[in-house]
């Protein structure tokens, strides 16, 4: 654990040096001093020499986190504008193994880089120079996160990101927990938490760092990337199946490949047949069989080129090649017609889909529609004939919500219908559109061979030129069973590759067993602080009815802890779950700096309940006692001064109007 | 086996002794012949395509609503009407276009009664010969009708189909007969 | 015998319970009381009076008794009084409080009543009046509600009457259109209350439906599938159809709609009427076919048939109409 015992800021500019200091201790401490003091300056030179300004949402090394004070022109005593030439801010950090840590880093001027003064115990102080912010981790020799992580012996942990790529945490990533600034730290726990680096749960990860719990963390990550696979591989599997599926229509074949379900149901699916499998029991398909049949017709054809009997009175050659040719064209023009039939049909029920989803969302408008209850007419007589002028005079009704939620489900019933049909056909339209291209290539060839029959010279030319052309046609569709084939093969070794991948998946383990006794000491932390500071909604007798949900929110009960209670009492829940944080961390062991610096509590609602609770509070055993540091940056009258420091509250009442004031030389001194 | 479906089904239920389930509640009217529903598009046409007249009146052809309206619930029609007005000058073209959705407006009565009920409500009156409806004394509640669903964003299908008539150019003789 | 047209009348009456009694007693009345009022319960209640007549003085509750929750004459004895003296404490401003009446005051009734007005004549109308020992502690009430109440509503001397289904059936002249009306509202009783026993709660859809069919008939799997193919076809064509009247001939859309309707009461109640309601489901393309000729007959011509098939594919597919495995007894 470490402490913070200095935070010091200064500069130069044309009225002189300048400079304000902040001196700190072990344990609690209440610096008080009024608005416009500079306090907040303070907060945010220990944010900018840690290096984590990004939690403010501004870019890396930008100084706008400042006041322009610091930055640009100051008030110093006797000059009401001095311009600022130079500003750097340092904080000194003290371990409990007795080490000490310096870090100094420019406000008005190079920001990128943070001066470092390292002292081991009683020993030589190291000075060094790391870069601030970029490749602040990765950077093992210059990068500043690297190193405060070494110095405090935390260890770097992986994260799953939404965008793909694991990224660490960060102190930017931690520091929510213990940094509660007076602009936003307030509004939420962990309101300062980054959500830019794409981190998945990263709150969470953040308690359960600095709580210890590191082995929970793989384990969560592990878990996730489990899932971001699980996704791909669900995805994949879709885009596979749809592939196999437009490949075996295109040749004309039903085959029911599904990429649909638990990544558990497709692997069973997919393992319990080949793709050649399906084809045969699906489509009557068999490749391998018909490539034999091809091949042993090709045998029988090339013999009977070569040296089978060729009978010369066989003159059925020339009408057999042309019965061929206007079988094949029969056959085409039907084709063409199905095809034609099928994109008429196919465009008729798109059209009928794109109507239903029309009406449909016309209904759900109209059910939206009555409840505003405009358009509503009243009753009405008709001032001369006194006839009722009511809708249903015209004929005409007003129907009722629950007939229009009827008729928009029977909609959906008929889009569903013909979503289906459109599948269909469109399935359909592949499949004819495959066997009219195969049918073109065969139209072609019983063309071919019917122009070299009725070419030839006598019958046995004739008979010839005929097998010939069959012997040809043969081996065409061998290669093209072989190109179908290979096809085959190529999306089996696509499935086979999923299969794989699906079966390394592993689930992740289960909840690490010592993350349940970290959460606890949380837990328990939690009820003493809340009870403690004095929500509202959390007295001793419920204190027990306070839990952590799984993404470590608190509840009373069955309801979220931040919805009760009052305005005042949400602050409340943000001090006391960062000091229960710090707390439980350092009953069990875990990786929690040891630090809480709160921002202006009071100021987020100054009535004088609020101020009496944490009055109280601060003279708590609880709270004075802490085996942590916590530094409470507000401004107290002097009669509560009084009354802490009577109770034993260390209290810091810097001197002088503003954190900033002019140094003067020795001789300014001695005058 | 029937070869009749309904017969087919009959054997089949009654021999696996199945229990008959009749919701009479899921059998319901199209929302087209909500009243609420044809007053929206009505009023959306009326705010869209009415033209100054007089003073502080608007007016609209009442044949032209009618068929404004009648495109309006139904978007998928819109190539038709572009159609149509683009092959104004080519009859065999128009015959060919113009038949279906010429006699689907012509006879859509339901729009009728409720131009009447609006007329007897004084929402809208009739001039003339009633060639033209403007606005009566309580045309208000067509506003107030078409900013409501503006504001909640309902029928933008409708919105959008009427907005996009504007560009069309529907001819007297496109409502010529009626 | 043949039965008379006021037995007949009482009989229907007597089999309506609810607030079908309820409407058929206030219609029955208002078509021979002039001046007669029915009272409805919005906005903040009917103040325990359905109807009231003679400007004021006369008044009607009305109590249909479900005949499923009182099975026997004791239970159904008890329900009558304690409606009719809860009904009865309203009218009297009078609330339970134990074994006491507490004077309360009712907003509503100064609502419902003219002004000054007070009842003088109440009469319990309820659909079962077997036997007389409702009258007692119903009378007993009363008695005791005038000692408590300020009155202000019911005259201290109100005359408080019991009348049955026969009573009120003999009591103005019976014609066929109460009979036709009766008839209507006990039809439809029966029809909801047996579509409410058989409608399947969660909304199955046209597969879920076939699956459950492959389920009653597993042998029969390759004829249900074409069943279903078929069903579906014809579906497609009602869909088809009803999108081409829609868009070309809006009268005939809706006449299309009100057949659809006409073919689903009386397919229903053929079916609900029968023991053997699918013998009564062939009958339905023949039913469709009737009801649909009359309006696109001329138009259509034999396209009408398949427009039928169409239509009851639809009503199939849709869900109105449906079937559902029989359930096994227990024991």
């Amino acid at each position: 654990m470490i402490h913070l015992t200095a935070i010091e800021v200064y500069g130069t500019s044309d009225a002189g040096r300048f400079a304000g200091a902040l001196k700190l201790s072990l344990g609690l401490q209440v610096v008080s001093a009024r608005n416009s003091y500079g306090k907040s300056l303070a907060m945010t030179a220990l944010a900018w020499c840690l290096g984590i300004e990004p939690i403010f949402g501004i870019p890396d090394n930008d100084p706008s986190c400042f006041p322009e004070a610091v930055r640009e022109e100051l008030e110093l005593l006797g000059h009401p504008s001095a311009r600022v030439f130079s500003s750097e801010c340092s904080i000194s950090l003290a371990h409990e193994d007795g080490r000490s840590l310096r870090l100094i880093r420019a406000i008005k001027g190079d920001s990128s880089t943070v001066r470092i003064e390292e002292q081991a115990s009683g020993g030589k102080i190291k000075k060094s120079k790391l870069i601030a912010r970029r490749q602040t981790m990765q950077d093992e020799h210059g990068g500043l996160q690297r190193f405060l992580f070494e110095w405090l012996g935390w260890p770097r942990e992986e994260v799953t990101t939404f965008r793909g790529p694991l990224a660490e945490i960060y102190l930017e990533n931690l520091a929510p927990c213990f940094y509660i600034d007076q602009d936003e730290g307030w509004t939420n726990l962990q309101a300062l938490q980054i959500g830019r680096y794409g981190q998945q749960q990263i709150a969470e990860i953040a308690v359960e760092y600095l709580l210890g719990a590191t082995d929970a963390i793989k384990a969560r990550v592990m878990r996730q990337l489990a899932a971001q696979k699980s996704f791909v591989l669900r995805e994949t599997a879709r885009t596979v199946a749809e592939r196999i599926s437009m490949t075996c229509l295109r040749h004309g074949w039903q085959v029911a490949w599904s990429g649909h379900g638990s990544i558990g149901d497709i692997m069973a699916r997919w393992s319990s047949r080949t793709l050649s499998e399906a084809l045969k029991q699906d489509a009557e398909v068999d490749l391998t069989a018909r490539r034999i049949t091809l091949n042993e017709r090709v045998e029988l054809l090339r013999r009977a080129l070569t040296e089978g009997p060729i009978d010369s009175s066989n003159i059925s050659a020339p009408s057999e090649a042309s019965q061929r040719v206007v079988e094949l064209k029969r056959r085409r023009h039907s084709l063409n017609n199905e095809l034609h039939t099928l994109r008429t049909q196919c465009e008729h029920a798109r059209e009928l889909v794109v109507s239903l989803e029309h009406r449909i969302h016309s209904a759900q408008d109209l059910l939206r529609f009555k409840t505003t209850g405009v358009g509503r007419l009243d009753h009405m007589e008709c001032p001369t004939c006194h006839r009722d002028l009511d809708p249903a005079t015209f004929a005409l009704s007003e129907q009722s919500e629950e007939s229009i939620s009827s008729h928009i489900e029977a909609l959906k019933r008929d889009r569903e219908l013909m979503s289906k049909n459109v599948q269909s056909l469109e399935a359909n339209l592949v499949s004819a559109s495959g066997k009219l291209q195969d049918l073109d290539t065969e139209f072609r060839d019983a063309e071919r061979a019917l122009i070299t029959v009725t070419r030839a010279i006598g019958t046995i030319r004739e008979q010839i030129a005929q097998i010939a052309a069959e012997l040809t046609a043969a081996e065409r569709e061998i290669d093209r069973i072989l190109e179908i084939s290979n096809e085959i093969d190529d999306l089996q070794t696509t499935v086979n590759r999923w299969l794989r991948e699906a079966r390394s998946v592993t689930q992740g383990e289960t909840i690490a067993p010592d993350l349940q006794r970290r959460r606890d000491e949380f837990v328990n932390n939690l009820r003493q602080y809340l009870t403690a500071l004095g929500h509202s909604a959390v007295r001793s007798g419920n204190e027990a009815l306070v839990t952590l949900d799984e993404q470590y929110i608190p509840y009373l009960g069955t309801r979220r802890l931040r919805s009760l209670g009052s305005a005042s009492d949400q602050s409340r829940l943000v001090a006391a779950y960062s000091l229960a944080l710090s707390a439980a961390s350092k009953n069990i062991g875990g990786l929690h700096p040891g630090l809480v610096i709160l921002d202006e509590p009071l100021q987020q609602n100054p009535d004088a309940p609020h101020r009496e609770l944490f009055l109280t509070f601060l003279s708590q055993q609880l709270a004075r006692e802490a085996k942590f540091q916590t530094v409470i940056f507000t401004w107290l009258p002097d009669a509560d001064i009084a009354r802490l420091q009577e109770q034993g509250t260390k209290v810091i009442t810097p001197d002088g109007d503003h954190f900033l004031q002019l140094i003067k030389s020795p001789a300014q001194v001695n005058q | 086996m029937a070869s009749n479906p309904l017969q087919l089904l009959a054997e089949l239920l009654q021999s696996g002794r199945a229990n008959p389930a009749i919701s009479l509640k899921r059998l319901a009217s199209s929302s087209f012949y909500d009243l609420q529903y044809r007053m929206f598009v009505i009023a959306a046409t009326f705010e869209i395509h009415s033209k100054q007249f007089g003073l502080q009146q608007r007016r609209i052809g009442a044949a032209r609503l009618k068929l404004l309206q009648f495109v309006a619930c139904r978007p998928w029609l819109m190539p038709i009407v572009r159609n149509w007005s683009e092959a104004e000058h080519d009859p065999q073209t128009l015959l060919h276009s113009s038949q279906r959705l010429r006699r689907g407006f012509i006879a859509d009565s339901m729009h009728d009664d409720v131009v009447d009920l609006l007329v007897a409500r004084n929402i809208l009156v009739r001039l003339g010969t009633g060639t033209h409806l403007a606005s009566g004394a309580n045309v208000d509640l067509l506003a107030k009708l078409h900013l409501a669903g503006v504001e909640q964003e309902l029928f933008s299908a409708e919105r959008r189909i009427l907005q996009e008539l504007l560009d069309v150019r529907v001819t007297s003789n496109m409502l010529e007969g009626w | 015998m043949p039965i008379s047209i006021i037995q007949e009348y009482a009989a229907t009456l007597s089999g309506l319970t609810g607030t079908d009694f309820q409407a058929e007693v206030c219609a029955r009345l208002q078509s021979v009381i002039l001046g007669f009022q029915t009272i409805p319960a919005k906005p903040h209640g009917d103040a325990g009076l359905d109807g009231f007549s003679h400007n004021g003085k006369h008044g009607y509750c009305c109590y249909g008794l479900e005949y499923d929750s009182s099975k026997t004459n004791k239970d159904r004895e008890r329900a009558i009084v304690d409606k009719f003296r809860g009904d009865l404490r309203r009218l009297f401003e009078l609330s339970s409080n134990g074994s006491k009446l507490v004077c309360i005051e009712s907003p509503e009734m100064a609502t419902i009543l003219p002004d000054g007005q007070r009842l003088e004549h109440i009469e319990l109308v309820v659909n079962w009046f077997e036997s007389h020992r409702v009258l007692n502690p119903i009378g007993t009430a009363v008695a005791s509600y005038k000692t408590k109440s300020k009155c202000r509503y019911v005259h201290p001397s109100a005359v408080v009457v019991v009348v049955g289904p026969k009573d009120l059936a003999n009591r103005y002249a019976v014609d066929e259109i109460t009979i036709v009306r009766a008839r209507q509202r006990a039809f439809i009783q029966r029809v909801q209350q047996v579509a409410e026993v058989l409608t399947i709660n969660d909304p199955r859809d046209f597969e879920t439906k076939m699956a459950a069919l492959q389920e009653i008939r597993p042998d029969q799997l390759r004829a249900i599938q074409s069943l279903g193919e078929q069903f579906r076809a014809n579906w497609r064509m009602a869909l088809a159809f009803e999108q081409e009247l829609h868009d070309t001939l809006p009268n005939m859309h809706r006449a299309l709609e009100e057949g659809r309707r006409r073919i689903l009461t009386q397919v229903s109640q053929l079916m609900l009427a029968s023991n053997e309601p699918w013998t009564k489901l062939m009958q339905a393309g023949t039913i469709a076919e009737e009801i649909l000729r009359p309006d696109f007959g001329k138009l259509y011509g034999s396209l009408v048939q398949d427009v039928s098939s169409g239509e009851i594919a639809r009503l199939i597919g849709e869900c109105p109409v449906g079937w559902e495995k029989a359930r096994v007894a227990d024991g």
